[in-house]
């Protein structure tokens, strides 16, 4: 390995990314390189700098707008005060199974009723009951029940 | 920098919502902050980018698929945010350039004035090229692996390592150099 992938590897020594392997083979090079020392003491001398630096701190008026805004948000939508979206995807989760299971009533009912009717009709040819649906999803609501033939369906 | 705590923080805010996204905010806002500073090199600017970060945050959470890496996705916003700002200044320059030169050319190193080590150490940190001073700052200050630092710069990871190895050589180089001439 040549010098310049060897202060590669120095680089990545000093940020811990070397396999324990890796790191061996480094050190028995630098052994005897003193070039490549130097660059492992300046990245350290420039680690240690950088880490003198004086902390930059957020100012105030950083706090006041995102909160503001935040409650804004918050104040405009009041159920979506979770994660935007996360509540209304529940709702809508919970509406899908309650449709299916609406209609799947709804077809169950008709089938039964069906049946009803034509065994009724079959078994007794002058009283006919009909049952009237009406129905609006998801509840099936039964109105009258005829003994005279209906001619119109509403 | 726990993603333990990170992850406990994204539950609690799927949970509470903006009551917990206060916590968040309070916890990155320093970190968030002197990044764009340190990118932008200009307070206002910086103030402009972390209010922006912070409040895209707090309208995509629910789109961040792992908790784990919420610090990754923080810093993947505040750079969008903060090279978005950037490009304002410097619109014909290729800003995520790292095959180049490390030194800002557009920018003539001043004599410098302050004779203090760190003062000189943050004017070279404030004359490398964005993309490699993006790279140099969310490895030294806020501790990003070079995994995280491939995921918030879509560069990688051999590529992190590379400008990372040509940034802390060029500056060391120019520091010898300042540092003579005083």
């Amino acid at each position: 390995m040549s010098c310049e992938n060897y202060e590669i590897q120095v680089s990545a020594y000093v940020d811990r990314e070397l396999s324990d392997r890796e790191a061996e083979t480094l050190f028995r090079h630098l052994g005897v390189c003193p070039s490549c020392r130097k660059v492992l003491s300046d990245a350290l001398e420039l680690r240690s700098g950088l880490g003198e630096q004086e902390p930059l701190l957020a100012p105030e008026e950083l706090d006041e707008n995102v909160l503001r805004i935040v409650r804004s948000r918050r104040d405009r939508q009041p159920d979506r005060d979770a994660v935007p979206g996360s509540i209304w995807k529940r709702r809508l989760s919970l509406r899908v199974p309650v449709l299916a299971v609406a209609a799947s009533v709804l077809v169950f009912a008709s089938l039964v009723v069906s049946f009803l009717w034509l065994e009724s009709t079959q078994q007794n040819g002058n009283a006919k009951v009909q049952t009237l649906f009406l129905t609006a999803v998801p509840t099936v609501e039964v109105q009258a029940y005829s003994l005279e033939p209906v001619t119109t369906i509403q | 920098m726990d993603p333990a705590r990170d992850q406990q923080l994204v539950e609690s805010i799927r949970k509470h919502g903006s009551l917990a996204f206060v916590q968040l905010y309070h916890r990155y806002k320093h970190r968030v902050y002197a990044y764009c500073y340190r990118i932008l090199q200009h307070p206002q600017n910086a103030e402009d980018a972390a209010q922006e970060t912070f409040l895209k945050i707090h309208r995509f959470l629910d789109q961040l698929e792992d908790a784990g890496s919420l610090q990754s996705w923080i810093f993947t916003i505040a750079r969008n945010e903060a090279f978005t700002l950037l490009r304002r200044t410097k619109p014909t320059e290729d800003l995520d350039d790292i095959s180049d030169d490390v030194w800002d050319e557009h920018t003539p190193l001043d004599r410098i004035v302050a004779q203090e080590r760190s003062e000189l150490l943050r004017h070279c940190l404030g004359q490398l090229r964005p993309a490699y001073r993006d790279i140099l700052v969310l490895r030294e200050f806020e501790q990003l692996s070079y995994t995280e630092i491939s995921q918030v710069t879509n560069l990688s990871e051999s590529a992190v390592k590379s400008a990372l190895f040509k940034a802390r050589k060029s500056i060391a180089k120019k520091l010898e150099e300042l540092l003579k001439e005083r």
